[in-house]
């Protein structure tokens, strides 16, 4: 006989269910329960649910198909869906057992529920781990002391911290603009309201500085307290430094770093009252660019306008704000500057275009400088144009002068250059006016003659060195680059008051009689006389010169040469002339030797 | 249905087996099915050989116990067998002990199925020194269902794990389990142990397997001393406190299931079989001079159950030997006594297997008498 006190005992039993228990064994301790406490000999349970399907289940059927008997049995339907749990015993159930049956069911609907619930709980916290651990963004929590209890691993990659380091370190601490960062956290707290779109600047584990835009939100416990703070972190580094680099592209000159002409005019369109009087304008113009561009190429004029930028940073130091204004102009404004601090510091310009140049005379700086200078009251945009007329003036006084000195220091780089060419100028020139006083020229065209001997190949200061030196024969392209140095030259040329007379002699130097030279393909006598004596002259003394592809040819061999292009690419009437000349010089520098 | 007993104390293996099967084959004839109960210092392979000799096709069930009856007495050396004439039986033997108990039961369950039979007996023998044998009838049960009576008793040695042996006519293991279904074969059954609790219950907070940690929050060493009101630790570990106070777990008969207490780990509690965690349980005690009697009319009860009484099968405890010490003699005696003419083989054991509301059911302490007779005698008388 069962007393009460068993009985409770067996309920007892019956509600002590281990829902931690995995899926198998939990099903195994209901039916040790099922059998030992209520003498059940059959048990089938019927669960939909996903996260209890395992539960699911029966026993003492034998090899049979699970049926439900209606007899000395116990169903408790758990939902709509047919879900159940079906109990059988070996006699009829009495109002004891069906008590007991009742309880041991409604206990088990208890721990499927409970387990349904935390594996749900279980489903979305893994969820929620893997979206954190995949997502691009960062993610933080913090205590309101601002210390770390959780990163996701996005987040400790911006940081450039392993996976641990950053737990109870003060986020705070990592942040370069600790007091900024605090506030809007304190701001947050106080107000209650989540913070978007804030950008913080971050110190990485390297040192290197990155930037974030966060966002902060409360977290709070079951209470309703707020225990934390939570939110995102995006890198936005790569963009605050493209934004940067805009805005400085938007107000500098990319070729020099100086400020560009935006930037300037802006400067200039400043409020009177903006102005640090006393002030000064100084305008600066390079001279001669054109001339090192259409010569020497973009490459060197660009070279040449960032030295001038490193000269006026040198001269004017932190005392101005210098900007390129376009081309090869420059401005400079001078607040807190007089006349003659101003007049000082273009002095301190002078001196180092003066040292540049002793340094560098193949590349040889001159600037045309105008100043300006207000006690009150004037406008930077009235101080620019009194500048830049005072510039203007300064360029007309020595334009001539200039330009010689820069075609002056162009031949003397083109011969420290062309070794090649070295002795070659003097033995040509010789052998010109050889030729032309034997043909009658006149007193103007030997001096022409002369002179065209020494800079014909003015030009090839434009030539890049590699094809200027190489030692073997050059190919089409490189040909075609070697035949652009006629044009230099006459460019160059008609620069110089010097050299204007003969620049179409040093174009036409290499035209062929029969209209196959460059670069204008002129024939016949429409190629200037001194050209074609000229043409005679240099190649007998480039054949009979040694070069780095090939040895020297001998007298005879070259004037059977020149004899054999007479009317191809010499004049052959000047070509009869020039034989016995070619012979004279010939035999009297081998009587030198 | 036929049914010889026979015994032997000889100590040579083939010597002892051909004796006691001449005594049993004297009365069954030839045998359908064979049972052996063996003490471990036997060779069972030579057993199991001249078993086979001797008794030709008929299937074979035996395994080693820590002692055998013999009529009015029991031998902790010998070999005693019923053989039975008139039956249909299936074997099977599980070598290994499975690492998923409810499966290999299952599994067991399907090929004894395939044998037929729709109901009988079930008898089953696991080395009873091994896990969740509980787990593994759960699963048998599962398979086989209602309709079988479930019987057996676990096998050992006092050679502990070395001399533990079991067997069918298809082979031999060690720590495994030997299972037979026989058909024809209605048993009923007396059980009971003679404990009853002592103190409130408690329930078992924190158990793993047969070890438990905690009764009702606290360590479970601590909660046991103060039930018994023991003062000085080292009383505790005393064979005698042990072997009188197992657990009892609340059986839906109104009765309980014991656990036997090995030893102690720590404040933790060691126990022979598993202990559901989360279970309630209670100390049990007993008067062991009572022992004897109790044995006595559990096995009345048996007897009067059945209607046609043609053997009787004794499953008893090795605890209860051991409480009893020279007192067990007499349980025996009572046991025999009870069963007057009925043949009897009986095994010490370590733990039985009965059935509980037709699901069997694995016990310590226990004292199983089953009572079996030719299925169709026993429905029709």
């Amino acid at each position: 006989m069962i007393t009460q006190a068993f009985e409770l005992m067996l309920m007892l039993d019956i509600t002590s269910f281990d829902s931690e228990l995995a899926d198998a064994e939990l099903f195994q301790q209901i039916i040790e329960k099922a059998n030992r406490l209520l003498g059940v000999q059959r048990l089938s349970i019927k669960l939909s649910d996903p996260y209890v399907l395992r539960c699911s289940g029966s026993w003492g059927f034998g090899q049979n198909e699970v049926v439900l008997s209606s007899e000395n049995s116990y169903t408790h339907l758990l939902n709509d869906r047919g879900d159940y749990i079906y109990l059988e015993q070996d006699r009829p159930i009495d109002m004891r057992e069906q008590r007991l049956y009742s309880f041991f069911t409604s206990s088990l609907e208890d721990v499927f529920s409970r387990r349904q619930i935390k594996e749900s709980l279980k489903y979305s916290e893994r969820k929620y781990r893997e979206i954190l651990a995949t997502m691009q963004e960062g993610y933080y929590e913090v205590d309101l002391d601002a210390r770390v209890l959780f990163c996701n691993a996005a987040l400790y990659e911006i940081l450039g911290y392993k996976f641990g380091e950053l737990a109870d370190v003060r986020i705070l601490d990592l942040c370069v603009d600790r007091a900024d960062i605090y506030k809007i956290f304190y701001q947050v707290f106080q107000t209650k309201h989540p913070r978007k779109g804030a950008t913080i600047k971050i110190r990485r584990k390297n040192e290197a500085i990155c930037y974030g835009e966060i966002s902060i939100s409360l977290i709070k416990n079951e209470n309703g307290d707020i225990i934390g703070f939570n939110g995102l972190v995006r890198d936005i580094t790569e963009r605050v430094e493209y934004q940067k680099r805009l805005e400085f592209v938007s107000i500098h000159d990319m070729l020099t770093g100086l400020y560009n002409r935006g930037y300037f005019e802006e400067a200039l369109d400043g409020s009177i009252s903006d102005i640090i009087y006393p002030v000064s304008v100084i305008i600066g113009d390079l001279d001669g660019l054109k001339l090192i561009n259409d010569s020497m190429g973009h490459p060197s004029g660009d070279r040449m306008l960032q030295e001038c930028a490193k000269i006026l940073r040198r001269a004017v130091g932190d005392e101005g704000t210098i900007a390129r204004l376009g081309g090869d102009e420059f401005g400079i404004v001078l607040p807190q500057t007089d006349s003659v601090a101003g007049e000082d510091i273009m002095r301190r310009i002078r001196d180092e275009v003066e040292a540049h140049n002793i340094a560098q005379p193949t590349l040889p700086i001159s600037f045309s400088l105008g100043i300006a200078s207000a006690k009150q009251r004037t406008t930077l945009t009235e101080l620019y144009k009194r500048a830049d007329d005072e510039m203007l003036r300064d360029k007309l006084k020595r334009s001539a002068s200039t330009k010689t000195d820069l075609v002056n220091a162009l031949v003397a780089g083109l011969s420290e250059r062309d070794y090649i060419s070295t002795g070659h100028g003097e033995r040509v020139e010789r052998i010109c006016l050889a030729i032309g006083e034997r043909i009658g020229l006149s007193s103007r065209q030997l001096r022409d003659l002369s002179l065209l001997a020494k800079v014909h190949d003015l030009g090839k200061v434009g030539i890049p060195e590699e094809i200027l030196y190489k030692p073997g024969p050059l190919d089409k392209a490189e040909w075609r680059i070697m035949q652009q140095h006629s044009e230099k030259g006459y460019r160059i040329a008609c620069s110089s008051p010097q050299m204007a007379g003969i620049s179409r002699l040093i174009l036409c130097h290499h035209e062929h009689w029969d209209g196959t030279g460059y670069p204008l393909g002129l024939s016949g006598e429409d190629i200037p006389i001194e050209c074609r004596v000229f043409t005679i002259a240099d190649a007998y003394d480039v054949m009979t010169s040694d070069r780095p592809y090939r040895s020297r040819l001998p007298h005879a061999e070259a004037l059977r040469e020149i004899r054999g292009e007479a009317g191809i690419q010499f004049d052959p009437d000047l070509v009869k002339n020039a034989l016995p000349v070619l012979k004279s010089v010939y035999t009297s520098e081998a009587l030198c030797h | 249905m036929l049914v010889g007993v026979g015994f032997s104390t000889q100590l040579d293996s083939r010597e002892a087996i051909s004796e006691a099967l001449k005594l049993a084959l004297a009365k069954s004839g030839e045998p359908d099915f064979t049972c052996v109960f063996f003490s471990g210092d036997y060779d069972a392979a030579l057993l199991l050989t001249h078993t086979k000799e001797l008794v030709g096709s008929s299937n074979i069930i035996g395994a080693s116990v820590l002692g055998v009856f013999n009529g009015n007495d029991f031998s902790t050396h010998g070999v005693g067998v019923m053989t039975y004439h008139g039956v249909e039986a299936k074997t099977h033997l599980v070598s290994n002990w499975p690492d998923n108990p409810y499966q290999c039961g299952l599994d067991t369950a399907a090929i004894l199925a395939a044998s037929g039979h729709k109901d009988g007996t079930v008898l089953i023998l696991p080395s009873g020194y091994q896990k969740h044998i509980s787990v593994l009838l759960r699963g048998l049960y599962s398979g086989l269902g209602p309709e079988f009576s479930y019987i057996g008793g676990g096998s050992g040695s006092y050679e502990n794990s070395a001399g533990d042996v079991q067997f069918t006519e298809s082979g031999i293991c060690r720590g495994g389990l030997a299972v037979a279904v026989i058909n024809n074969f209605a048993v009923s059954s007396g059980v009971g142990h003679g404990w009853m609790p002592c103190g409130s219950p408690m329930i078992v907070t924190r158990a793993k397997d047969n070890i438990i940690y905690e009764f009702d929050g606290q360590p479970a060493v601590e909660r046991f001393k103060n039930l018994l009101q023991i003062v000085d630790h080292r009383d505790v570990d005393h064979e005698r406190l042990r072997l009188q106070h197992p657990l009892g777990i609340p059986l839906a008969s109104g009765g309980y299931l014991l656990r036997d207490l090995v030893g102690f780990e720590g404040d933790a509690l060691i126990y022979f079989t598993e202990v559901p965690q989360n279970s309630v349980a209670s100390l049990m005690t007993v008067s062991v001079p009572a022992l004897p009697i109790v044995a006595k009319r559990i096995t009345e009860v048996a007897v009067k159950k059945h209607r046609a009484p043609a053997f009787g099968l004794v499953f008893d405890c090795f605890s209860r030997k051991k409480i009893l010490e020279a007192s067990y003699k007499t349980e025996c005696q009572n046991i025999q006594t009870a069963l007057t003419t009925i043949p009897l083989l009986g095994a010490i054991t370590i733990g039985e297997i009965n059935t509980h509301h037709n699901t069997p059911l694995f016990h310590n302490k226990l004292l199983s008498v089953v009572i079996g007779g030719s299925a169709h005698d026993h429905a029709s008388v």
